[in-house]
């Protein structure tokens, strides 16, 4: 790893508590941050109320949320051995969405609203296990993929029905809502749910980084070395299912970070997909908290969902990787 | 023919019509009355003799809408002329907005159709009262709803004002220029929301939950309906609101204020009085 | 930690491998020693890749078994395999582009964190002529280069066993000479190395003994000289064929197909 990258790389982890704080005096009431700060988080000024209740679960939860889509489309891309695989190539996000779907079509009764995430992540374990299931004896990365557009796609259609025999106009709009993904509204409590997932997910993939780098060969190498079987890609799947499916739980779909995070951070780790997982979870916690400080400062109130702002911000990188692809940089 | 011969029977054809003109102005005539508006089906469901309906909206078999059990006899319509046709009703009541097609339609056919003004406001709202009483013959519910809401409002407002904010579904408020917000200052509140020079206070507004919170509200009114969990209330759930709840100081509108005003209006503002005194009397 | 084992004496017993119904390899027997360079030949389906895989225990054999040193290889743990035998299969494409020396210390996996991981990586690039590209990343080197590299990482663990699927493919005839040599010389430092070869005239030139397939049956197994006579040759590939041997040095002519 060259001299600069490492200071690159140390630039981020800087950048990461800047952007906390300027996360934290975003918003349209200005508040006196160091007398809020002094103030003890159960202090109950409204200043302090607005810092410690409202503004500082938002801002982590957007670290913890863009932390498990950048980690979740690092390790898929390593495990696919693909460049443009994002974590929700794998029914994740669209399991999660159909879960918390179904949960708001019958509008069941629920008094808490602790069903919906758990529900949720429910559905991205079930996705997986589904493509994992179908995938077959060896799972090799062709098949999952494969696997993974057949539920995917049939998640789509179960989705698409939901939509089309949504009982009424405001169960659509909660179904949109949900599929464009935000971090508004959210307090302690969702950051609390979704917390030990993220973290167990984190560890699994963790766990995972020699196989990930064994993968670099190939699953024959990969096997010699000592990673055959299918226990492997199954750790990693849980993986991936636990954090990106907590996250896609608590905050609905945000697309891109997970597919864009992994290729900014690739010339940083010298390709390495096992650092590369601890830099796309510090570059994605970055990159979900910029577009939301983004979203409170210039969009405001009217709430552009956070979803919108991220595929606005992938999409042309998309571009700019085809374009530098077909220059002749490797993609 | 002599001329006393043509205008005999020029007499006897009017009559007939003469008869039909007073019989329908005098006395109760409507025996068959249906809607294509779903506050009109819940006035109707409330306030008239259940036999005199013949057809009302899917809608008001909603359970989101629905308020008691609908009568057997009563058809459910999607507002298409054809199903109202066959019923043969003598009078079909539409709103100002949606279902416009088919009682063009049904007017072209000589059904008598009349429109209802929608409600958004206090005026608003006394007109369409007016209206439904022209057509429902003075109904006794009507008049008494009428009567009590005139007479509420006739009451003087409060000089000492409280302040108060509405966070309904989707973090919306409502500013000046809504319903919700007249019956908030006739009741002696003071709507957070509104902006006296009627610039962006108006109409409904978006408003992030640290503004309701920096806002600091005495009375913090929420908008019922869906009972059910949902994102949209994802606002009224957060820990911050509870310090609201658990101190009392939070009102829940019905849902019925939303999607057909007359309902409750009174109800409300009874209650909404009722809430101010409880809270002056806490301080 | 390295691996106890220094050495690997392979055998295979009625080996056999059913693959979708069918028969790709049948009731084999043969047997791998330390010090020798063992080139496993055959036509295309022969079976050459099939028998690779089983002996690194990539694949599982549908009967039979493969043990080393007298122990089954279902008995060890992944791990354990994988610091006895070091497997480079025939298409080995690197994912991502990292650097030589990251591919090569990717070869160092099985034995966990190792201290002297950089003088390892050094040291075996150093035995393949790849200290100038150490620190080039994968995608920028040549075929050559690239097959040198990848021979690195199979020698920085020090297993004991080492498998390469065609090695010289795809490369020009100096590369595969050099490639050949550098070989030569680690199975004269005791390891057992095992490849699939495809010419003739190499594996008769450096090859201490060869093992001929055909339809997944072994049909001959000794030295070269035993097992490449025109007729054998002529049966199993269906060419007419001249082999001399000058000096010791094979030569090798193909007149026509039979």
């Amino acid at each position: 790893m060259l001299n600069s990258n490492r200071i690159a790389l140390g630039l981020l982890g800087v950048a990461l508590p800047l952007a906390l704080l300027a996360a934290l005096v975003s918003g349209p009431v200005s508040i006196d941050l160091a007398a809020a700060l002094r103030d003890s988080w159960r202090g109950e000024s409204s200043e302090a109320v607005i810092l410690w209740q409202l503004r500082l679960p938002r801002a982590l939860l957007a670290i913890l949320v863009g932390a498990a889509l950048g980690m979740g489309g690092a390790a898929m891309q390593g495990l696919l051995r693909n460049p443009l695989a994002e974590p929700a190539l794998l029914g994740v996000s669209s399991g999660a969405a159909l879960a918390a779907i179904l949960l708001l079509y019958y509008g069941l009764a629920w008094q808490s609203g602790w069903w919906l995430p758990l529900l949720a992540i429910g559905g991205a374990f079930v996705a997986v296990l589904s493509v994992w299931a179908l995938a077959g004896r060896g799972a090799s990365a062709s098949r999952l993929v494969l696997a993974g557009v057949a539920i995917n796609a049939f998640l789509s259609a179960l989705m698409a029905l939901a939509l089309n025999y949504a009982p009424s106009m405001f169960a659509m709009q909660e179904i949109v809502f949900w599929l464009l993904g935000s971090l508004a509204n959210r307090g302690w409590d969702q950051l609390l749910l979704a917390l030990p997932f993220i973290i167990a997910g984190g560890l699994l993939l963790f766990a995972s980084r020699n196989y990930l780098r064994a993968l670099t060969l190939g699953e024959a190498s990969a096997a010699s070395l000592g990673f055959g079987g299918r226990r492997h890609p199954l750790l990693l799947l849980l993986g991936i299912a636990a954090a990106v499916g907590a996250a896609v739980a608590v905050a609905g779909t945000i697309g891109f970070i997970g597919l864009v995070v992994p290729h900014l951070m690739r010339p940083l780790v010298g390709q390495d997909p096992a650092r590369l997982l601890w830099a796309s979870a510090l570059c994605g916690a970055l990159l979900l908290l910029l577009a939301d400080i983004f979203v409170l400062n210039f969009v405001g109130a009217q709430e552009l969902r956070i979803g919108a702002v991220t595929a606005f911000i992938g999409a042309p990188f998309f571009f700019w990787l085809i374009v530098s692809a077909r220059r002749g940089g490797a993609l | 023919m002599s001329p006393e011969g043509a205008s005999k029977t020029m007499a006897a054809r009017l009559w007939p019509c003469l008869v039909a003109l007073l019989f329908s102005t005098s006395t109760a005539a409507a025996e068959r009355i249906a809607s294509l508006n779903l506050c009109v089906d819940q006035l109707l469901l409330d306030w008239v003799d259940h036999e005199r309906i013949v057809s009302v909206t899917w809608l008001s078999a909603n359970e989101h809408y629905r308020r008691a059990a609908l009568p057997e006899h009563v058809t459910l319509n999607r507002g298409h002329a054809e199903e109202l046709l066959g019923l043969e009703p003598d009078l079909v009541l539409v709103g100002q907005y949606g279902g416009g097609r088919a009682a063009a339609r049904l007017r072209q056919l000589g059904v008598p159709v009349v429109t209802i003004p929608d409600a958004h406001n206090l005026a608003q709202l006394q007109q369409q009262l007016q209206a439904l009483a022209a057509e429902l013959d003075d109904n006794a519910e009507l008049l008494r709803q009428a009567g009590r809401l005139g007479q509420i409002l006739q009451q003087p407002r409060p000089a000492e004002l409280l302040s108060a904010m509405i966070l309904s579904a989707n973090n919306l408020t409502y500013g000046s220029g809504m319903l919700e917000h007249e019956l908030l200052e006739r009741a002696g509140f003071r709507n957070l929301a509104a902006d006296p020079d009627g610039g962006e206070g108006g109409q409904l507004q978006r408003v992030m939950l640290e503004q309701v919170i920096a806002a600091e509200p005495e009375l913090l009114v929420l908008y019922g309906g869906e009972q059910t969990f949902a994102l949209a209330h994802l606002a009224a759930r957060h820990p911050v609101i509870r310090r609201y709840v658990d101190s009392g100081r939070v009102f829940t509108l019905p849902a019925e204020l939303g999607f057909c005003p007359a309902l409750v209006a009174a109800d409300v503002l009874e209650k909404l009085r009722q809430k101010r005194e409880s809270l002056v009397e806490q301080q | 930690m390295m691996e106890p084992e220094r050495s690997a004496n392979v055998a295979c017993r009625e080996l056999c491998l059913e693959r979708q119904g069918q028969r790709v390899l049948d009731n084999l027997s043969c047997a791998f020693h330390p010090g020798e360079l063992t080139a496993v030949i055959g036509p295309n389906g022969a079976g050459k890749s099939s028998l690779l895989q089983l002996l690194a225990g990539v694949l599982n054999a549908s009967a039979g078994e493969v043990s080393i040193n007298e122990q089954p290889l279902a008995d060890f743990s992944p791990a354990a395999r994988a610091r006895l035998c070091a497997y480079l299969p025939q298409s080995e494409v690197p994912a991502w582009s990292v650097s030589a020396a990251d591919l090569v210390a990717l070869g160092l996996l099985p034995w966990g964190r190792l201290k002297d991981r950089e003088e390892r990586v050094r040291r075996a690039l150093g035995k393949v002529g790849g200290a100038d590209f150490a620190q080039r990343a994968v995608t920028r080197l040549s075929g050559g280069e690239l097959r040198r590299v990848q021979l690195a990482r199979l020698l920085v663990g020090e297993a004991p066993l080492l498998i390469a699927d065609e090695p010289t493919a795809a490369l020009d005839i100096r590369h595969q000479l050099q490639l050949l040599q550098t070989l030569r010389g680690i199975a004269d430092s005791g390891k057992t190395v095992i490849l699939a070869l495809h010419d003739l005239s190499l594996a008769a030139r450096f090859c201490d003994r060869v093992i001929l397939l055909d339809e997944g049956r072994l049909r001959a197994q000794g030295t070269p000289r035993d097992v490449f006579t025109p007729a054998m040759i002529g049966d199993v590939y269906g060419v007419s064929c001249e082999f001399r041997w000058r000096d010791g040095e094979p030569e090798f002519v193909v007149f026509d197909l039979i």
